[in-house]
């Protein structure tokens, strides 16, 4: 109990000092922060203060943490914001949640070994350029402090950007260094394990083999295309020996 | 009969006392038939409910029961109860098979005192052959079983897992001798494949089927089920001969044995469902197919369509299934 109190005390003390870092931006933030009770807690108090986008996910879009009425799904976001200079609302983004499909995603090196993230909060950096902070813990009473990100090294003098990925890594540093170490109070465990490159193969090999299962069955059928079924089922066998071999690296 | 197996069938006789009132004293939480039936929530099709619930219990403690009673007993008692206390069902269409030439797989999956099972069909069958078994010997029932087999008069081996196991059971099955098999259970999901059962794609072991083709082994489902007297139903499936498949290519061929295996157990499952173990397991080593049913009644070709529209990636990652799909 006492322990809960002091986290709850030390949670206030960061919120409030947050705040006030926030009170002296004058332009709409970009903040990217990890799924902890603590940044939920921020993102309510942030909501009351100014206008603001809280990307939903599995987790952010939970009645219990109050934030349905801002959360919007990252392309939603997009489309809102499209066409704008500079952002009109101010964005938290908790990137360890969104669960991305296809070229909306982009596998970056994180924690030693390679991820997959959405790409939705470099695309916004790089369309709005807003000030960017990132939410770090800072101890193990889950007090948490907001950092500036700068990214202005990734733009050519002329505004184009040099690498989206290099972007995202740079957007997701801070990210990467908390999990090193996940806070007590993190609660995207279970999303996050989803997106390493491992569990991606090993998925993709599962979902290989009922592939391969419907094929065999098909072959069985009387109106079978044998040569082209036989030719898909022979790719399907190679790619599961491939995956599942990237999956033991 | 020493006093401890004496015991042990009067506590038989009560497990359907003791299960109606340890159902109505122990929280659901802890309770090991609501466990299955949450780890089944949300499969349409899946048994389910407080009747279910208090089946599997019943299963668990009959088993147990069984297991530990036909341990207590001397070689002569064993075979007396293997005589008197086990009833057979299917076993004349295994006959021929069990008094051939050939090398037989006994194939069953993790269901009831699945060990007694094989040990009465041994024993009604033909009890002269040697019994070639894999497990891990260090596996604290492992005793238990050994000294079972033992008291059962069957020559017996332990096959290790591993590259000299394969080699140990094919050397075996070349001399004629029997192999037990549990193909719904496996070390390592990496090397499984994926067959139809229960309306879903399940993971399942290729090594029964690998072995049967290899060899020429006849491959024999049994499944073992306790009665609500203290005995065993063996109930022996329709042999399966793996010439049928010899002519197609084999991963095919295996395919296709592991097929008619898996119907015939799924066939035995649905008729008592709560004495297989594997439910806890079975959401999460199979992928469900929408609506259930579907796997069975509609075309392979339109469920792979169906699979390529919900994930493109599929066909972005193995162009050859545009060739099909479109």
């Amino acid at each position: 109990m006492v322990a809960e109190l002091i986290r709850c005390v030390a949670r206030a003390r960061s919120i409030q000092q947050a705040l006030a870092l926030l009170e002296s931006e004058h332009a709409h933030v970009f903040i990217v922060a990890p799924s902890t009770h603590g940044a939920f807690a921020l993102a309510r108090a942030v909501c009351r203060r100014r206008p603001c986008f809280v990307t939903s996910g599995p987790i952010s879009s939970h009645p219990g943490l109050k934030l349905v009425a801002h959360g919007r799904a990252p392309a939603d976001i997009t489309k809102a914001l499209a066409c704008q200079s500079a952002l009109s609302r101010s964005v938290i983004s908790f990137p360890d949640q969104h669960v991305g499909s296809g070229s909306a995603n982009m596998m970056i090196p994180f924690l030693g070994t390679r991820y997959c993230f959405s790409a939705f909060d470099a695309l916004l950096v790089a369309r709005h350029r807003p000030p960017v902070y990132a939410l770090a813990t800072r101890s193990g009473t889950c007090d948490f402090a907001l950092h500036a990100v700068r990214y202005s090294e990734l733009f050519t003098v002329d505004g184009r950007l040099l690498s989206l990925p290099g972007l995202l890594r740079r957007l997701l540093m801070y990210l990467e260094q908390e999990l090193i170490s996940p806070p007590q109070d993190w609660l995207a465990q279970d999303c996050f394990r989803l997106r390493s490159e491992t569990v991606r193969w090993l998925r993709l090999r599962e979902e290989l083999k009922d592939v391969e299962c419907l094929l065999r069955m098909h072959l069985q059928s009387r109106y079978c295309d044998r040569v082209r079924t036989e030719t898909a089922l022979a790719a399907i066998v190679a790619r599961q020996r491939l995956f599942g071999r990237a999956a033991s690296i | 009969m020493n006093i401890r197996a004496k015991l042990t069938a009067k506590a038989y006789s009560a497990v359907n006392l003791a299960v109606a009132y340890a159902t109505a004293t122990t929280p659901k939480r802890i309770h090991p038939g609501w466990y299955v039936c949450r780890s089944l929530y949300g499969m349409r099709d899946a048994p389910s409910g407080p009747y279910f619930a208090r089946a599997i219990l019943t299963s668990h403690w009959r088993c147990a029961l069984l297991m530990r009673y036909v341990l207590q007993l001397t070689r002569p008692q064993l075979r007396t109860f293997l005589e008197d206390n086990v009833s057979y069902e299917g076993a004349a269409y295994a006959q021929h098979v069990f008094n051939g030439q050939r090398p037989v797989i006994l194939a069953s999956p993790h269901y009831g005192p699945a060990q007694i099972g094989f040990i009465a069909a041994v024993h009604r069958m033909s009890g002269r052959r040697a019994l070639n078994l894999f497990y891990d010997a260090e596996h604290p029932a492992a005793s238990g079983l050994t000294l079972l087999f033992e008291r059962g008069g069957i020559d017996t081996t332990t096959l290790l897992g591993g590259f000299s196991g394969v080699l140990a059971a094919i050397r075996a099955l070349m001399q004629n001798e029997y192999l037990v098999m549990m193909p719904d259970a496996f070390d390592d999901i990496a090397n499984t494949l994926a067959v139809p059962f229960f309306g879903r794609m399940m993971r399942v072991a290729a090594g029964t089927a690998f072995f049967a083709l290899r060899t020429s082994a006849w491959v024999v489902p049994v499944v073992a089920l306790p009665t609500r007297r203290l005995g065993v139903h063996v109930i022996v499936g329709r042999p399966i001969d793996p010439n049928r498949f010899a002519p197609l290519e084999e991963s095919q061929a295996i395919f296709l044995l592991n097929r008619l295996l898996f119907a015939s157990f799924e066939r035995e499952i649905r008729r008592a469902p709560e004495h297989w173990r594997n439910w806890p397991l079975f959401p999460r080593i199979s992928t469900g197919v929408e609506p259930p049913g579907r796997l069975e009644d509609d075309a392979p070709l339109r469920l792979l369509k169906d699979k390529c529209e919900v994930s493109p990636e599929l066909v972005e990652d193995v162009p050859e299934l545009e060739m099909l799909v479109k």
